[in-house]
């Protein structure tokens, strides 16, 4: 680019006002006409992206607490009864859903198919230069990613839900940051099914809160939500295939605010979802209908 | 300045500020410091105004292109923009101050970041406040505003040894490194 005082500096002198009203204009310009500009990330993600990512899992295999010592075997067996645990409360939740389907068969209502889940493991490349929309930076590559899928840890602890691609990234906005909106979960008070919900607000920092209703057809005795309880997910908001997953657990229990008699609960994910060096995105699989 | 070193040493802290920001302590909190405007009021103590304006614009460009907004209700949006604006106007304050500061100094690059680093912040976040009077565009203003300028005050700690590592680095860029005198980088 030449200075203003050698040859061609009139052209110069012309192209910075030009240049900064374009982006006085751009920066005003509201969302609706706006959408294509995200595309252009690509021309900053894609170079960057390969030493961003290094220097994440630098950081975060640097930085994340060292795990307590024991037997790797102890470990995989954890891993796999939570696994297990997810599909037996999923397939039961189905079942009690397949029953309702039936009901409303019955009464000439349509059916919509059960969604099918692909696990593809992704990197974390980083994370928005705006961190205060606390958005994970993913590379997806040629993978398809709708937006709206679901990203979990390889432990199925639920991460959040892909809001926006472009080229080989993807953005994922975790449940714990303020603009992720509403959670509805099931607390996990003993073996059984679940009897009581929650709705669930990411509290912004790191953690979320809401008040313990009563779920849906549940009678008997309510029982009484207690810190270290899993809160799974199960909002209709999110693909079927997402149900179950884990929200976290809870931390602490206190009265309502508005309600004394109505617990309300405080949740942590069990991990720092925001520090995470890897994904897995739940794809849908061809043919199957989100939810 | 030569275009080619500045290309290599913006590619190396656009990478850190995308994967290293959040990292950082409090980076969770929202308060981290910023590599690339670092880079940027290092390259306008040094540079031509012509080059430093375009290097201010590349750069804060760049940082809109990485950073998503989020909406009301869920998605997301990049807004292309701000950033380069207040990278600008950081820009044209070390521009002007450049001469009142003594530029071979770390010192005196981590003072500018600082102070270049509050008049972005105020200005991205008056220009996002204004696009939320029609747009979905979520922002806390306040917490926005307060969060920059700490954030600001740490891009300054962060820039005495990073200014210290780029001032060495003055021959490459083709900036003058002798004893400063009137004129000199205009």
């Amino acid at each position: 680019m030449p200075p203003y005082h050698h040859s061609g500096s009139s052209k110069g002198r012309m192209m910075l006002p030009l240049v900064i009203a374009l982006l006085a204009g751009l920066s005003v310009l509201p969302t609706r006409w706006s959408g294509w500009v995200g595309q252009l990330s690509r021309l900053v993600v894609i170079p960057t992206g390969p030493l961003s990512g290094y220097v994440v899992s630098v950081t975060r295999s640097v930085l994340s607490p060292p795990e307590p010592p024991r037997a790797e075997e102890l470990r995989l067996l954890e891993e796999q009864k939570q696994a297990y645990e997810t599909l037996y409360l999923r397939e039961r939740e189905q079942t009690q859903r397949l029953r309702e389907y039936i009901k409303e068969l019955q009464q000439g209502l349509a059916l919509n198919p059960d969604a099918k889940v692909q696990p593809l493991i992704v990197p974390v490349i980083g994370t928005s230069a705006d961190l205060a929309s606390g958005m994970l930076c993913l590379r997806k590559g040629t993978a398809e990613v709708d937006h709206n899928t679901v990203a979990t840890t390889t432990g199925l602890q639920l991460v959040g839900r892909v809001t926006s691609t472009s080229g080989p990234a993807c953005y994922v906005a975790p449940i714990t940051r303020k603009g992720a909106g509403k959670l509805a979960a099931a607390v996990m008070t003993g073996e059984g099914r679940p009897v009581l919900g929650t709705i669930l607000t990411p509290t912004g920092d790191g953690r979320l809160k809401g008040d313990v209703l009563r779920l849906e057809g549940e009678e008997g005795p309510i029982p009484t939500p207690e810190p270290g309880q899993l809160v799974r997910l199960l909002d209709d908001g999110w693909p079927s295939s997402s149900r179950m997953l884990i929200v976290g657990r809870i931390e602490s229990v206190g009265p309502s605010p508005e309600d004394p008699l109505r617990p309300v609960i405080v949740v942590r994910p069990t991990l720092n979802i925001e520090r995470v060096s890897e994904v897995v995105l739940r794809l849908q699989a061809a043919g199957e209908a989100p939810r | 300045m030569r275009w080619a070193p500045f290309l290599l040493l913006a590619w190396v802290f656009l990478g850190l500020e995308i994967g290293l920001r959040s990292a950082m302590p409090f980076g969770e909190a929202g308060i981290a410091p910023s590599f690339a405007l670092i880079l940027c009021v290092y390259v306008s103590m040094g540079a031509t105004h012509a080059h430093a304006h375009w290097a201010a614009l590349l750069l804060g460009a760049c940082v809109d292109l990485a950073s998503r907004r989020v909406l009301r209700g869920g998605g997301d949006v990049t807004v292309l923009g701000p950033n380069a604006l207040g990278f600008l106007l950081a820009c044209q304050l070390t521009l002007v101050m450049r001469g009142v500061v003594f530029r071979k100094n770390p010192l005196a690059l981590a003072f500018l970041a600082s102070v270049g680093g509050v008049v972005c912040a105020v200005l991205v976040t008056s220009i996002l406040l204004f696009r939320s009077l029609y747009d979905p565009t979520e922002i806390r203003a306040g917490t926005e505003l307060w969060h920059g300028v700490l954030s600001a005050a740490y891009t300054g700690l962060l820039g005495l040894p990073l200014g210290a590592v780029l001032l060495a680095l003055n021959p490459l860029l083709g900036f003058y490194s002798g004893p400063t005198r009137r004129g000199i980088g205009r």
